[in-house]
């Protein structure tokens, strides 16, 4: 009977090289799922760009470089125009139900309505890279050239800067319970995150993740021990799940976080493209998605995307 | 020309409390099972497939000199290609690489690398492969290298991480090879080899690119601190598993030393090959710094390697 225990005990630990993960720790073991691996849903765009998911089951996105702008992917793969909105970097569907976008080369914010068509303009005069709107219909956006980061408050039309001093805030993204803010710089190694006050005031400013760079090769001194490693991690578009893992678009490929800041792991580039984006969307938003130049590819992941319009 | 390891005179031996305890085990089970040998540490000998034989077909080595590389500016290095004898133009071979290429290529020193691979190839146990046996660089200005583990470049080229090795291999060396043979482009079909820093450098090879290797076989790898390299266990837990077969030796009495401890460092590799499912093997005997228990056992190393290459035609 011992000997029988004793191979149970050994079999079960050699199956499950796992065992000894505590129940907190969200390993790559509890976001990948074995066999599913990058898959090209989306090719021969100009560029691609602001993945986005819907309150359904379709997959949202701009190429910015068509007249048409926004298109949808259906559950079924069907690639089809959505609204038109051309060079959009960024959107994000609001709790008023219409898609607002950024529109950096027209320095503006807009809102589509996407059952009319019918676009408003939210705010000129801006330089948006990305934004994330909450539930309360705050929107924030980050004006990557001047190091800010901006509030919009649609209902009255207050716009003010919030934060200025990241290198090159880009991606940006709330946490689950939208009490916390995310913006990646892409000049950088960290991923800042704030404290979201009522008034829509940023506040507690922390380096709360570090992104991974390669090493550099190029401009450490030869006989120094440690490697010098890259201090631009190209922090792109950004992603959180409903358990609170936070996604980002980087040169080494998909960095995924844990609520508490810690590195859960890298994910591999579909291809050799940089990826700009990153977002969860598809059946059950259990789909990752990356936007890499013409091209947008997916995997399954053990994972339900967050949307914060409702 | 010589064939030393490396050979580093042994500090001390490890502290009880940081003797492995499956080394222990595996000690004690071996006291158990041959209670009459008394066994001298690192006490390793080539076995036949490591020895010449009469009616296996011999492959050609060439030796090349003075390659100068646009990577690794102002440095020089020699370099080998073995040839097996079953190699057919029309069909492109495998390929595999060795660091320190000098331990690697001689018919009389500590690998043997055409010997075994004459038997292996013959046996059918791997695939035709192109050897490259390539030495560190040494600069130019420091004048002529007399002995090749002292080649001035070695530390900056092996230890250090990123991709700038794989550059220098990938890019200058192969095309190079590859204009005289037809080599495949296939990554499962190219593997790359080294010992201690040669193996770390190795693995930093398929680590960055697993597009161009995905075999690597490390002895006494320098999985340490000497520019970095101590962060791959960790960096292997926190990284989508790439597709690589590794092999991984190591010795209880491996260096202990102001850059990290060998042996636990081969162990945390070993283990963090593990956690991520990788198709990896960890062997850990009682071994010094020294390429003896990895060359002992190189022949059966390359049949795991190579395994299954009739099935998947690599």
């Amino acid at each position: 009977m011992k000997r029988f225990l004793l191979f149970c005990a050994t079999a079960a630990l050699s199956i499950c090289s796992q065992a000894q993960d505590l129940a907190g720790d969200l390993t790559l073991h509890r976001l990948l799922i074995p066999g599913e691996e990058w898959q090209l849903v989306v090719d021969k765009q100009g560029f691609v760009d602001a993945p986005c998911a819907g309150d359904d089951d379709n997959f949202y996105f701009s190429d910015m470089r068509s007249e048409q702008g926004v298109f949808r992917v259906t559950p079924d793969g069907k690639v089809e125009p959505f609204v038109k909105a051309k060079g959009v970097s960024g959107m994000k569907f609001a709790p008023d139900g219409r898609l607002y976008c950024a529109q950096g080369g027209q320095k503006r914010i807009i809102a589509v309505d996407p059952k009319t068509g019918e676009t408003s303009v939210l705010a000129t005069n801006v330089q948006p890279n990305d934004l994330v709107v909450a539930r309360n219909g705050h929107v924030y956006f980050t004006e990557t050239g001047k190091k800010q980061v901006t509030l919009l408050i649609p209902k009255t039309g207050e716009l003010r800067a919030v934060d200025i001093g990241i290198t090159a805030p880009n991606g940006i993204t709330l946490s689950t319970s939208q009490g916390t803010l995310a913006v990646s710089d892409y000049r950088g190694i960290h991923v800042w995150t704030f404290r979201v006050e009522e008034n829509g005031d940023l506040t507690a400013k922390m380096p709360y993740m570090t992104m991974r760079t390669a090493p550099d090769t190029e401009s450490s001194d030869k006989r120094m021990r440690a490697p010098g490693y890259k201090t631009a991690s190209g922090g792109d578009g950004m992603a959180t799940d409903t358990r609170g893992r936070f996604y980002v678009a980087t040169t080494m490929g998909v960095q995924v976080f844990d609520p508490t800041g810690r590195e859960c792991g890298l994910l591999t580039k579909p291809s050799d493209k940089a990826i700009t984006s990153v977002t969860l969307a598809g059946p059950k938003h259990g789909f990752l998605y990356v936007t890499a130049a013409d091209k947008i590819f997916r995997r399954k992941v053990q994972g339900e995307g967050a949307i914060f319009f409702k | 020309m010589t064939f030393n390891s490396p050979l580093r005179p042994l500090r001390s031996a490890l502290g009880p409390g940081h003797f492995p305890i499956c080394a222990a085990l595996l000690v004690f089970i071996a006291a158990l099972l041959c209670p009459r040998t008394a066994h001298a540490i690192d006490d390793y000998k080539l076995g036949p497939l490591s020895m010449e034989q009469a009616d296996v077909p011999k492959g050609r080595v060439i030796a090349h000199t003075n390659f100068a590389s646009k990577v690794f500016t102002n440095t020089t290095r020699d370099w080998w290609v073995y040839v097996p004898a079953q190699y057919d133009a029309k069909k492109p071979a495998n390929v595999m690489v060795f660091q320190d290429g000098h331990d690697y290529v001689g018919l009389k020193g500590a690998w043997r690398v055409p010997t075994v691979f004459d038997a292996l190839i013959h046996r059918g146990d791997m695939p035709v492969t192109i050897g490259i046996f390539i030495n560190p660089g040494h600069e130019v200005s420091r004048g002529m290298l007399t002995n090749a583990w002292r080649a001035s470049n070695r530390s900056v080229e092996y230890d250090s991480l990123g991709d700038r090795y794989s550059r220098f291999l990938i890019g200058e060396i192969l095309p190079v090879v590859a204009k005289d043979y037809n080599l495949t482009t296939n990554a499962d079909g190219r593997a790359i080899c080294g010992a201690s820093s040669g193996a770390i450098c190795a693995f930093t090879v398929a680590w960055e690119r697993p597009d161009q290797f995905r075999k690597v076989l490390s002895t006494i790898g320098s999985f340490t601190d000497l520019r970095g390299g101590n962060v791959y266990p960790y960096l292997i837990r926190k990284t989508e598993r790439k597709p690589l077969r590794v092999f991984l030796q190591d010795g209880a009495n491996d260096l202990d030393n102001p850059f990290g401890n060998w042996p636990l460092a081969n162990q945390m590799m070993a283990a963090s090959l593990r956690y991520m499912d990788y198709d990896y093997r960890f062997v850990f005997g009682d071994g010094q710094h020294s390429s003896k228990h990895g060359a002992s056992i190189f022949p059966e190393t390359c049949q795991w390697l190579w395994r299954g290459w009739k099935e998947n035609g690599r």
